[in-house]
């Protein structure tokens, strides 16, 4: 096997480490299906997915654990695939579809449009969350990168803080206003796995899978543009073409993360981090580790917390900020060095 | 305090009660009206005036609707969020003015308005009584159950009577619907799109619930308890607990239709929906959410009774 | 000078449309009527005036002076200009702690809910300073570690809200969104108890914030302890959003727009720039209250609302502007 210079972590290099992760994502996924009101032992699960006979239990993991096993994997993977291409394209180890307003920007589209067109059908409401999307992360990028010093990590957090505070205060005071019920708030202000449908996946489920198979095979345009603007045109990339298929893809995944969800953080900040500490600095490998690894996260996150707390319905969304938010406190004491 | 100068006949009785709380003096030492006293009152004792003529009701579900029934003149509620066709229509036809949401009515609206009487749901209100009483008497009911509330607003309103003989209606009516109630179990069921909800049969349960039952309807165990519960989220894997004999359903809320979503549509065809026992023997019926999850006074207390005899007892 | 009597006026300005709009027009001459007490005004004009309006906009206005000069302190001592209390999280900590007195508690009483709120401002600053701290303060990783922080706290309000009673859960929603509903003169006298001194705190240090503005080594350079002047003037700044905070739920982007406004009309120096943005920041928060009762009355949209729609643009146009400095 041959290790590349740079490479860091586990001996033997990426297919190994991702063949790891696949392992760790099934098991997850497993357990995911055998955790709920009633613990299903792994052997009627796996007759359930491969000859469900219609009773009780299998009708339960089918219609019931699947969508919310599979939801949360197409979530975690496109968020943490958005999240490394966000961070390679502005260079900035900051960078997430949560903390640049990707997230709010495609919830409050959604919201909006409920409030004023009555509900939807989620197949229209995922083009919402699209759109919400892309406007917001252009909004972003804009005011972040405009003037000379370009984009610092400094500049486009705050952007995306604030207009992440603005959208999120008039979504909040309209579904007050609105008289929506709390379940309401709750699903587009911090995003959730429960209640969501076997049809929305199906419905949102394409795009997601056409963003994954985009997303690896761009692999090496993507560690090119992380490499800075002047080897990237050293190298005869085209640096517009390539910048607006990666904006392109983050508003795919990350839109359609939001249309499944709601918006859920600090999954695209903390698992490209633990990608790049594992299996190093080429997005070929860094972004199927974040495809593998992001689903896991959540799955495992969701599990987890129904395994602790069974009555209690908690957001996925609050749970990987209460996991995210301390790591991204730590890397911003860690990477963040003492400039005045 | 607001008086309405022009109603002479009480003006000085009012020009006294307005000094008295301008002075800060207790409204008992010069109660010259109706002294609303009891543990369903927030502040209690209230001094609410012999004959109300301008009365703002602070809520549009119990003390709007209720007041209306009573026959009381009602010049202002929050009607800005309602929904309900056939309260607005009521409302417009009695000459009430919109004084906002019934989480923030706007207190300008409710001055100008220059009502004797200002009624409310302590729960929602208590926060702003400080201020509406500034303006008015203002009686905030403290009560759970409906008849209590309605009581209690009858009594302080001199209307006790009206009340009576409306409850006594509803009550022989319940109680001929109670003697002819087959041996069955009933539960029912909210769709949200955020899952599913069941309003329990209990010490604290919502009106329409505690409708179902003053009509002796029963409902299974799981949906009946006894303490202050008032409604509980099963999944889909606990959707069997449901084990009534017949099962009603309705979907959403009062104020957005669904019709556009397939929410209802995926529930009945998911396949745990058959775990449900009333469902597999087919004894399934939906109703207006508006009716069950908006609640307003004896009119709507008549129709839960309506749906209640049509689905489970057979019209007579 | 100029510029402040200009400020002063259109504060006064904005003052008096506040007093006389509303659901009720009430002309001028009515309302001074009713200010000065003229014996035959209606008891209702009267009242609304003195019960309904006048507690408002006066709670609108010191909000307003302590949310901008807030915002002036917070961009001086971590020397950005978009930095603001809001952003580095101190708003999130005293919704926490909102949150955790209606969970806990129950009852939703004001008075405790506004001393909660500011004890959560105070935890949440000095949480915000102590984990930025590595061999000083620097102010990149202030803001850093107050957006991480923030966010966490925003996680931890909907961790409770999933607890909470419903009913209570939906008040604290109609709290967190902003609003000067249940101003009364209670509440103002306690607010105005904490955002006068700190006013005059904040004015007094006015040098101080000018050498902060020179970077850390100038700053020592010309003798300034500099991370004990942190500290104390975020705890200024603290106790001002926290006050505020409690007075009236979370009200964001004045701490950022009201210092810009006056730095445009006054240039930097903080003896002049800090009495103009308190009167920029008071303007902006009455006539944003104003407009939330007015435009689509009986309803009233919260003021958080109406100051972040009319805010982030304002904003975007900053960030613009400066783009290259």
């Amino acid at each position: 096997m041959n290790r590349a210079p740079g490479r860091t972590g586990l001996r033997g290099g990426a297919p190994s480490t991702h063949a790891l992760l696949a392992a760790a994502l099934v098991g997850a996924c497993l357990a995911s299906l055998a955790i709920g009101t009633t613990t299903i032992p792994l052997p009627v699960i796996l007759d359930a997915l491969l000859a469900p006979d219609g009773s009780r239990e299998h009708v339960v993991v089918v219609s019931q654990r699947l969508p919310r096993m599979l939801i949360g994997c197409a979530v975690g993977a496109s968020l943490a695939c958005a999240g490394a291409i966000m961070q390679a394209v502005t260079n900035n180890p900051l960078a997430s579809p949560g903390l640049l307003g990707v997230n709010a920007g495609a919830a409050f589209a959604v919201v909006m449009a409920i409030v004023t067109l009555g509900a939807q059908p989620d197949s229209v409401l995922v083009w919402y969350a699209f759109g919400g999307a892309a406007a917001s992360a252009a909004i972003v990028y804009g005011l972040g990168s405009a003037g000379r010093a370009g984009a610092t990590p400094l500049r486009l957090a705050l952007a995306g803080a604030i207009v992440t505070s603005f959208l999120g205060s008039i979504t909040a005071a309209v579904l007050v206003f609105d008289q929506s019920t709390l379940d309401n708030v709750r699903l587009w202000t911090a995003g959730t796995l429960s209640g969501r449908s076997l049809r929305t996946f199906l419905t949102v489920g394409p795009y997601v899978a056409f963003g994954l198979v985009a997303t690896l095979a761009v692999g090496r345009q993507i560690t090119t543009l992380g490499l800075g603007a002047e080897i990237a045109r050293s190298v005869g990339q085209n640096q517009a073409q390539w910048r607006a298929v990666a904006a392109l893809l983050v508003v795919l995944l990350a839109g359609s993360a939001v249309a499944l969800a709601g918006p859920v953080g600090f999954v695209g900040l903390v698992v490209p981090h633990v990608a790049r500490m594992i299996v190093g600095t080429d997005y070929r490998d860094i972004l199927p580790f974040c495809m593998l690894g992001g689903a896991t996260l959540v799955v495992a996150a969701d599990a987890s917390v129904r395994l602790a707390m069974p009555e209690q319905d908690l957001p996925v969304g609050v749970t990987m900020a209460l996991i995210g938010a301390p790591f991204f406190v730590y890397l911003a004491r860690s990477r963040i060095g003492a400039v005045r | 305090m607001i008086t309405l100068l022009t109603f002479n006949r009480c003006w000085l009785r009012h020009a006294f009660a307005a000094a008295a709380v301008l002075c800060g003096t207790p409204a008992t030492a010069a109660c010259e009206g109706r002294l609303a006293d009891g543990v369903s009152i927030h502040a209690a004792p209230v001094c609410v005036p012999a004959e109300p003529q301008r009365i703002v009701a602070l809520d549009p579900t119990f003390s709007l609707t209720m007041a209306l029934e009573l026959g009381l003149p009602v010049a202002g509620a929050p009607l800005f969020n309602v929904k309900d066709e056939a309260l607005l229509a009521l409302a417009k036809a009695s000459g009430v003015q919109d004084i906002g949401t019934a989480s923030e009515p706007s207190i300008e609206r409710i001055a100008a308005l220059q009502p004797d009487l200002i009624l409310g749901d302590a729960a929602m209100h208590a926060a702003a009584y400080g201020l509406a009483s500034q303006f008015a008497p203002t009686l905030l009911v403290d009560a759970q159950d409906w008849q209590t509330f309605y009581r209690t607003i009858a009594a302080a309103t001199g209307t006790a009577a009206r009340a009576e003989a409306a409850l006594a209606g509803y009550e022989e009516r319940a109680a001929a619907i109670r003697s002819r109630m087959p041996d069955v179990t009933v539960s029912v069921l909210r769709i949200t799109p955020f899952g599913f909800q069941v309003y329990v049969d209990g010490p604290s349960a919502y009106a329409p619930f505690a409708v179902l039952r003053d009509a002796g309807v029963r409902r299974a165990p799981y949906e009946t308890v006894d303490d202050a519960t008032i409604l509980k989220r099963p999944d889909w894997e606990a959707l069997s607990q449901l084990s009534g004999d017949v099962l009603i359903y309705m979907v959403g809320n009062p104020y957005d239709d669904l019709s556009a979503t397939s929410l209802e549509a995926d529930t009945l065809a998911n396949p745990l929906w058959r775990t449900v026992p009333a469902v597999a023997a087919g004894r399934v019926h939906k109703v207006d959410v508006t009716t069950w999850m908006g609640f307003g006074g004896l009119r709507s207390a008549e129709k839960i009774l309506d749906d209640v005899e049509r689905i489970v007892v057979g019209r007579p | 000078m100029r510029a402040m009597f200009l400020a002063l006026a259109v504060l006064a300005a904005a003052a008096l449309a506040a007093l006389s709009h509303g659901d009720l027009r009430l002309p001028l001459g009515a309302v001074v009527r009713a200010v000065v007490g003229v014996p035959d005004t209606p008891p209702h004009v009267l009242a609304i005036v003195w019960s309904v309006r006048m507690p408002r906009v006066l709670t609108a206005v010191v909000v307003g002076m302590g949310l901008s000069v807030a915002g002036a302190i917070a961009q001086a001592i971590l020397r950005n200009p978009l930095a603001d209390p809001g952003i580095i999280g101190i708003n999130s900590g005293a919704a926490v702690a909102a949150m955790v007195v209606i969970v806990g508690f129950g009852a939703f009483s004001p008075g405790l809910l506004s001393l909660a709120g500011f004890l959560g401002a105070s935890l949440m600053a000095a949480a915000v300073m102590a984990l930025a701290w590595r061999d000083g303060t620097s102010s990149i990783r202030i803001i850093l570690v107050g957006i991480g922080l923030g966010a966490a706290a925003g996680g931890v309000t909907t961790f409770l809200a999933a607890l909470g009673d419903i009913g209570d859960v939906q008040r604290a929603m109609v709290w967190m969104a902003g609003s000067l509903y249940e101003s009364n003169w209670t509440r103002l006298a306690a607010l105005a108890a904490w955002t006068v001194p700190a006013l005059l705190a904040a004015w007094l240090s006015a040098h101080h914030l000018d050498v902060a503005l020179l970077g850390e080594t100038v700053s020592r350079g010309l003798g300034q302890r500099v991370n004990l002047a942190r500290i104390l003037l975020l705890a200024c700044c603290t106790l001002l959003s926290g006050a505020a905070v409690a007075a009236a739920g979370l009200v964001a982007f004045v701490g950022l727009v009201a210092p810009h406004l006056a730095r445009h009309l006054v240039g930097p120096r903080h003896r002049v720039l800090l009495p103009v943005t308190a009167l920029c920041g008071a303007a902006l928060v009455v006539l944003a209250d104003l407009a939330g009762r007015t435009v689509i009355a009986p309803a009233q949209l919260p003021v958080g609302l109406t100051i972040a729609m009319l805010g982030a643009p304002f904003f975007a146009f900053l960030m613009w502007e400066r783009r290259n400095g």
